[in-house]
């Protein structure tokens, strides 16, 4: 079959050749139009339920809200996981579903089970929402507005109304979150003293406010020719309208204006913005799910354009790309794409050091433009995008996709040069058949190596399998390539070419490289001791090393978690905001500096007013060194702020750190139990306990302390003495505090609330919340603290549930290479030191975690994978033994990649491992390809075994060996060259790790290799 | 003699550090002062006077008014049956012109007129109060004149707490105006929303005038407690642990922690009678700030990204 597919390309070279043209435009075109992004989609399928539960403490949204929402989530299918957080006024229900799953499907299965919890929630309490699907990296735009001109609340409108509904149009966006400003709204400051002396409840002016606003509609007459609609007009708009309008019920004429001042005011607000070290509104955009960051992102900017002018003619400054993803999109896509263009061009410099000969180095060459473009198409109909781990895929795979050709072209010039009469289409099929077979089965083996990887499951495998995919995709391209195009191509260009000798510089090389060989083999037993010293290393360096899930990332951008004590006002955290803004400007490099302040209804980040977040962006172009120093000045600018929690995290980083475990720590403590305080004093042990141990750094109990409260705790006798119902009291306090949203009115596109609530007068002493008049619906009146214990203390800010249990967090934040060395004693000490009361267990996560689980997982497929490749290698070549010495010169090839990481830092990242297995790949095809081509010789062309037969399959295997190894380094040198860099943080060890190994895997294919086979390889079939 | 004086001196270095534990200092530099706008100011010495808001109802004094006129015409009747029955005792017994019965008959009257002139004055307690009840007839007849000229407005003075201690009130008129109110003594009838015991006041002068009968308008009550202190103004203080502090400046970079004790609200701030002395600087922009100093948190938490 193999022959007939080459024969009939033979037949059609043209044709093939105007199909692989056609097939490289069909490629670019879909180049130019796939979805580009930074990262795979790593975050598993989730929905995230947000219920706005206004005016409870912690604890009762814990109890109230958060409990039910899930226990009705809880059981609904495909559910893996449940988390939840209750703070002041939110509940969080954050719900992971099952591997795989479909991330609309579970949304729906999410909305079925909160449409029965939503009527059981307690009054006051809002629907809950699914939050809006985002993509994994969620953030796309940030942009600031700030103004001399207008006020904080004409802002906040102007950019509610008019730039919002503008941004959120736009292809592509999912949510759009808006801090900072004033939200305007109608209230009704209600006087208590003025309603209980008209013997008004605060029933009858809510239902007064609601009457004012309500609309109804009038129906129509119809005439004998017409139909006339008849549209009353009757909602009061304006503070004066809802003043005047009587409070039903009185008796005497008593307006909603001589009970309760009604005003314009600014909504109590949950957070703020600071833009450049200025007080203004900060809009925050998300991605759809799917959706291409760049393509998103240019569409939200060009609506602001849009709407530019008009803003900037009302006094407003817009500050865009606060945070703006696609800069390193476009910077680390570049960068890798820069490295593949350069890797492409040392490539065809080494081809043509080899072959001098412009033809040959075109047909070799054309196979990976055609190669990597048939995967890109490829990767596109799966639906993939085009992101740093696909391109490295296709970095890793550049060797292998050259070689396949080159071993091809390599072959059919070699005997072309002796054809003699033979007709040249004859010699091109022959060639290519002697070399095909052992090159599908050394491509085989390669892909088979990469399987593991592409196996791997959770965020590892969402990194890692598309880079897997992506060089198992174009392996296979190539392969096509080779047997389908290469051929008519010699065919076409070589038939007639002045093919000339190999290159001096080659055959000094390989008159060098005999010696070398003949010495070698009259001593084998130095290449027994060297693999077997080689393996030694190798599983000790494997073993020694530290290990890391995923490197730092250089995104030119970092995120600065900033918190204050709890309670701490939006104020104060803004006053914090424009002094570190300013200092973090002052710092060389740094662009924009915003500050997000507590959270948005609807928004991602559900804190606290003593929470913040400041995005820095950094100027273009400043390399890895550059970024760490500016995190380094970004550190004492935080530091010298006294008592504030702080962390410093690139953007990515947060958001890989989260979806592991919803924990950004490299090492996360869990503790669960039923009773909070108990919780609280074991998680306070372990702190201590974890304190102790070498290494734990920034040990901390996650969950913030308590937070000041005036607590309320009414007394049942003392109201039914006054003939007050609980209700009343906690309905009086509620609306005195937090107000009662009673109406809303509509101004154009508008929509303003109406609430009620107490004069500022009555709502600005906590000391002084005992004294507000409490009113039943029977006329009786008094002060709350008559009917109730009214005292200062200290609540909860934060509950925390997993799995529908409450639980306690202590993270700590070691070194990333000592995460591991540190967990294992941070489990010890703590199994030692911590007794556990009755009910209360523990668990372990964050990035350690993540790292041990995938090695395992990565560890026990490339068992499964080995296990593979020894069958195939058993179906290739029927002998256990030219198997085991195939397999015995991994060990070789590998120590190299070992030495490499050793002089890098002695770090084993997911990415580094990848490049071993890939090295394996590449050793293995070589040991493959020499040993097929031995059997080739004494097998088909009936030479003895003897040393000069090995030689001359060695000798003839020295070009291409060398040509893969070198074309292989050079792909991936730029790689090595720029790790650490935007896009390379990932592939950067791991082409250090195939550059080091390529050395050792040379030596070995060329040297060890026919050593061994001279030792141990004279079987009886030979 | 001497190890009473050790012992002494020992309560007193044990108490000094308490004092030192309660009171922490807090550093702060002069540069982060400056980037947070920290800011003081002197405290001034202030007066509490202890207060009560409640309502006072304008009563109507059409009821007092025929109580005075009642009363007035049965001690008339009362005063021409007692002369009567003198006349008719003093007749009997000399010439027999009038009859025993007949002079018993008129002091059997006069004792009746007497009776029902004592129940009129009595309903004024009763009904009034004792303050009423003690007037004079001609004090009540000009205080029925200065309500009848509407000069004058009787108010029932309410509040959900106790009004035991009540010594002067003052009427919120509205508007920035108030009107003082004579306390005359307890009503007699409780106010069954407020569960209160009452008291009933007079107003004069031309803001009666505006006291229409029926109105109800807030009062406050001096309740006659209180004290010295000062006024800390509500950007000072924070709260934390059940308790409310200020921070106070030391020197140019430290700063204690000072609870305030014997607290009572006042639209100027709050009133504290103990913990904070009048001249002391207290801070009132940044103190949030010397709070976050002073429980320091997990600073600077390296990540994987800071190596």
């Amino acid at each position: 079959m193999l022959a007939a597919l080459v024969r009939w390309s033979l037949n059609r070279p043209r044709l093939v050749a105007a199909a692989a043209l056609l097939l490289l435009i069909y490629g670019g075109v879909v180049l130019a139009h796939a979805k580009f992004d930074v990262f795979p989609d790593f975050v598993p399928a989730q929905a995230e339920v947000q219920t706005e539960a206004p005016g409870l403490a912690a604890e009762q949204v814990e109890q109230l809200v958060t409990r039910p929402v899930e226990q009705a989530i809880s059981g609904a299918a495909g559910v893996a996981a449940v988390r939840s957080d209750s703070i002041q006024g939110l509940s969080i229900v954050t719900v992971v579903f099952k591997e795989g799953s479909d991330p609309y499907r579970a949304r729906q299965v999410v909305a079925e089970a909160l449409g029965e919890v939503a009527t059981s929630l307690p009054t006051g309490v809002k629907s809950p929402k699914v939050a809006p699907l985002t993509s994994s990296t969620m953030d796309l735009l940030k942009v600031g507005f700030t103004s001399d001109k207008l006020t904080p609340m004409q802002l906040r409108d102007l950019v509610q109304w008019t730039v919002r509904p503008k941004l959120l149009s736009a292809a592509g966006v999912a949510r759009a979150t808006v801090y900072g400003g004033e939200v305007r709204r109608l209230e009704v400051q209600a006087r208590p003293d003025a309603l209980a002396a008209r013997e008004i409840t605060l029933s009858d002016l809510l239902a007064a406010v609601r009457a004012s606003t309500g609309v109804s509609g009038g129906g129509f007459i119809d005439t004998p020719q017409q139909r006339i609609l008849i549209e009353p007009r009757g909602q009061a708009l304006t503070a004066a309208d809802i003043a005047a309008v009587p409070i039903a019920g009185t008796g005497a004429p008593v307006r909603i204006g001589d009970v309760a001042l009604v005003r314009e005011a600014a909504a109590p607000d949950v957070g703020d913005a600071v833009i450049m070290g200025r007080p203004g509104v900060l809009i925050s955009l998300s991605s759809q799910y799917g959706a291409n960051t760049l393509d998103a992102t240019h569409a939200v900017e060009a609506a602001l354009e849009e709407l530019r002018p008009a803003i900037e003619a009302q006094g407003v400054t817009i500050t865009t790309g606060l945070h703006r993803p696609a800069n390193f999109i476009g910077s680390a896509l570049g960068g890798i794409g820069e490295d593949l263009l350069i890797g492409a061009a040392l490539i065809a410099l080494v081809l043509f050091l080899f072959m001098r000969n412009l033809r040959t180095v075109a047909i070799s060459f054309i196979s990976i433009p055609l190669s990597l473009l048939t995967a890109v198409i490829v990767l596109d109909r799966l639906g993939s995008t085009i992101n740093t781990m696909t391109l490295g895929g296709l970095a890793v795979a550049l060797g292998v996709v050259v070689d396949d050709a080159v071993i091809d072209v390599e072959n059919i010039v070699r005997r072309l040069r002796t054809r003699g009469d033979t007709p040249a289409a004859q010699v091109v099929l022959a060639a290519s058949l002697e070399v095909r077979a052992p090159v599908i089965y050394a491509t085989l083996v390669v892909a088979l190596v990469l399987v593991p990887v592409l196996m791997l499951h959770g965020l590892q495998g969402a990194f890692f399998a598309p880079l897997a995919a992506a060089f198992i995709v174009a392996t296979a391209a190539s392969l096509a390539v080779a047997i389908l195009i290469t051929p008519p191509l010699a065919l076409l260009l070589l038939q007639n070419a002045r093919l000339d000798e190999e290159p001096g510089f080659l055959v000094r090389a390989k008159a060098w490289h005999e010696g070398l060989l003949a010495r070698a083999c009259g001593r084998p037993r130095g290449a027994v001791i060297s693999t077997a010293a080689a393996a030694v290393l190798t599983v000790a360096g494997l073993t020694l090393f530290n290990s890391e899930l995923l490197p730092s990332f250089r995104e030119g951008h970092f995120v600065l978690a900033v918190a204050a004590p709890p309670g701490t006002s939006l104020p104060v955290m803004r006053r914090y905001g424009e002094a570190i803004s300013h200092d973090l400007l002052a710092i060389p490099g740094v662009q924009s500096a915003e500050q997000q302040i507590g959270r948005a209804e609807g928004g991602e980040d559900t804190w606290g007013t003593e929470k913040s977040e400041f995005h820095v962006e950094l100027k273009p172009g400043l390399s890895g060194a550059d970024q760490d120093r500016i995190q380094a000045r970004i550190h004492d600018v935080l530091d010298a702020y006294p008592g504030l929690e702080t962390e410093v995290l690139t953007f990515l980083g947060d958001r890989i750190g989260e979806s592991l475990t919803g924990e950004t720590a490299s090492l996360a403590v869990g503790v669960y139990g039923a009773d909070l305080d108990t919780l609280d004093k074991v998680a306070a042990d372990i702190a201590e306990t974890l304190g102790k141990v070498s290494g734990a750094v920034d040990v901390k109990v996650q969950t913030p302390p308590q937070t000041p409260v005036v607590r309320v705790d009414l007394r049942f006798a003392d109201l039914a003495r006054y003939g007050l119902t609980p209700a009343d009291a906690l309905e009086a306090v509620q609306t005195a505090y937090q107000g009662v949203d009673a109406a809303q009115v509509y101004d154009a596109s508008r929509s303003i609330d109406i609430a009620v609530t107490a004069a500022p007068e009555v709502r600005q002493d906590p000391e002084a919340v005992g004294d507000l008049l409490v009113r039943s619906p029977g006329g009786s009146a008094v002060a709350l603290k008559q009917v109730a214990k009214v005292y200062l203390t200290d609540g909860r800010t934060l509950i925390s549930h997993e799995g529908g249990r409450p639980r306690q967090v202590v993270t700590t934040n070691p070194p990333p290479s000592q995460v591991q060395k540190v967990t294992a004693a941070a489990k010890a000490a703590i199994a030692k030191s911590v007794k556990l009361p009755p009910g209360v267990y523990l668990d372990y996560s964050g990035t350690a975690e993540g790292t041990i689980a995938a090695q395992r997982e990565l560890l026990f497929n490339v068992a499964l994978a080995g296990a593979a490749v020894v069958a195939l290698l058993l179906i290739a070549f029927r002998d256990g033994r030219a198997v085991s010495l195939i397999l015995a010169s991994a060990p070789f090839a590998l120590v190299g990649g070992v030495a490499a990481v050793a002089v890098t830092g002695a770090s084993l990242s997911l990415g580094s491992l990848v490049g071993f297995v890939t090295l394996f790949g590449v050793a293995a095809r070589n040991a493959i390809l020499l040993v097929s081509h031995l059997d080739h010789l004494i097998a088909e062309e009936g030479r003895d075994w003897s040393l000069a037969t090995l030689a001359l399959a060695t000798r003839e295997r020295v070009t291409p060996i060398l040509m893969t190894a070198l074309v292989t380094a050079l792909g991936v040198a730029p790689l090595a060259i720029q790790t650490g860099q935007a896009g390379r943080e990932i592939q950067g060890p791991m082409a250090i790790v195939i550059l080091g190994g390529l050395i050792t895997s040379t030596i070995a294919s060329l040297v060890l290799l026919p050593a061994l086979i001279w030792r141990f390889g004279r079987p009886s079939t030979r | 003699m001497s190890r009473v004086r050790l012992a002494l001196a020992l309560l007193l270095l044990m108490t000094a550090g308490r004092a030192q534990a309660a009171n922490p200092l807090i550093e702060m530099s002069t540069d982060i002062q400056r980037k947070l706008g920290l800011a003081t100011q002197p405290l001034a010495a202030a007066h509490h006077a202890a207060a009560l808001s409640g309502f006072a109802r304008v009563l109507d004094p059409g009821p007092l008014a025929i109580l005075d006129s009642d009363i007035a015409q049965a001690a008339a009747m009362a005063q021409a049956s007692q002369a009567e029955a003198a006349r008719s005792r003093g007749l009997a017994a000399e010439d027999a012109t009038v009859s025993t019965r007949a002079a018993e008959a008129a002091t059997a009257q006069a004792r009746a007129d007497a009776s029902k002139l004592a129940l009129l004055r009595r309903r004024l307690g009763l009904e009034w109060g004792p303050a009423f009840m003690s007037l004079s007839d001609a004090r009540r007849g000009d205080l029925v004149g200065q309500l009848a000229a509407g000069v004058a407005a009787l108010v029932r003075v309410d509040a959900g707490a106790g009004l035991g201690g009540a010594k002067s009130v003052r009427l919120d008129l509205g508007g920035g105006r108030s009107a003082a109110v004579r306390v005359l003594g307890p009503a007699r009838a409780a106010d069954p929303r407020l569960l209160s015991s009452g008291l009933i006041g007079l107003v004069t002068g031309p803001q009666a005038s505006e006291l229409g009968v029926g109105l109800t308008v807030p009062a406050l009550i001096a309740t006659g407690g209180g004290g010295e202190g000062v006024l800390i103004p509500r950007a000072a203080l924070i709260r934390s642990g059940g308790a409310t502090f200020a921070y106070v400046r030391k020197d140019a970079t430290h700063f204690e922690r000072r609870t305030i004790t014997g607290t009572a609200t006042d639209p100027a701030g709050l009133f504290a009678a103990g913990g904070l002395k009048p001249g002391e600087a207290v801070v009132v922009a940044g103190a949030a700030a010397l709070h976050a100093a002073e429980t320091p948190r997990a600073a600077a938490a390296d990540t994987d990204e800071d190596k």
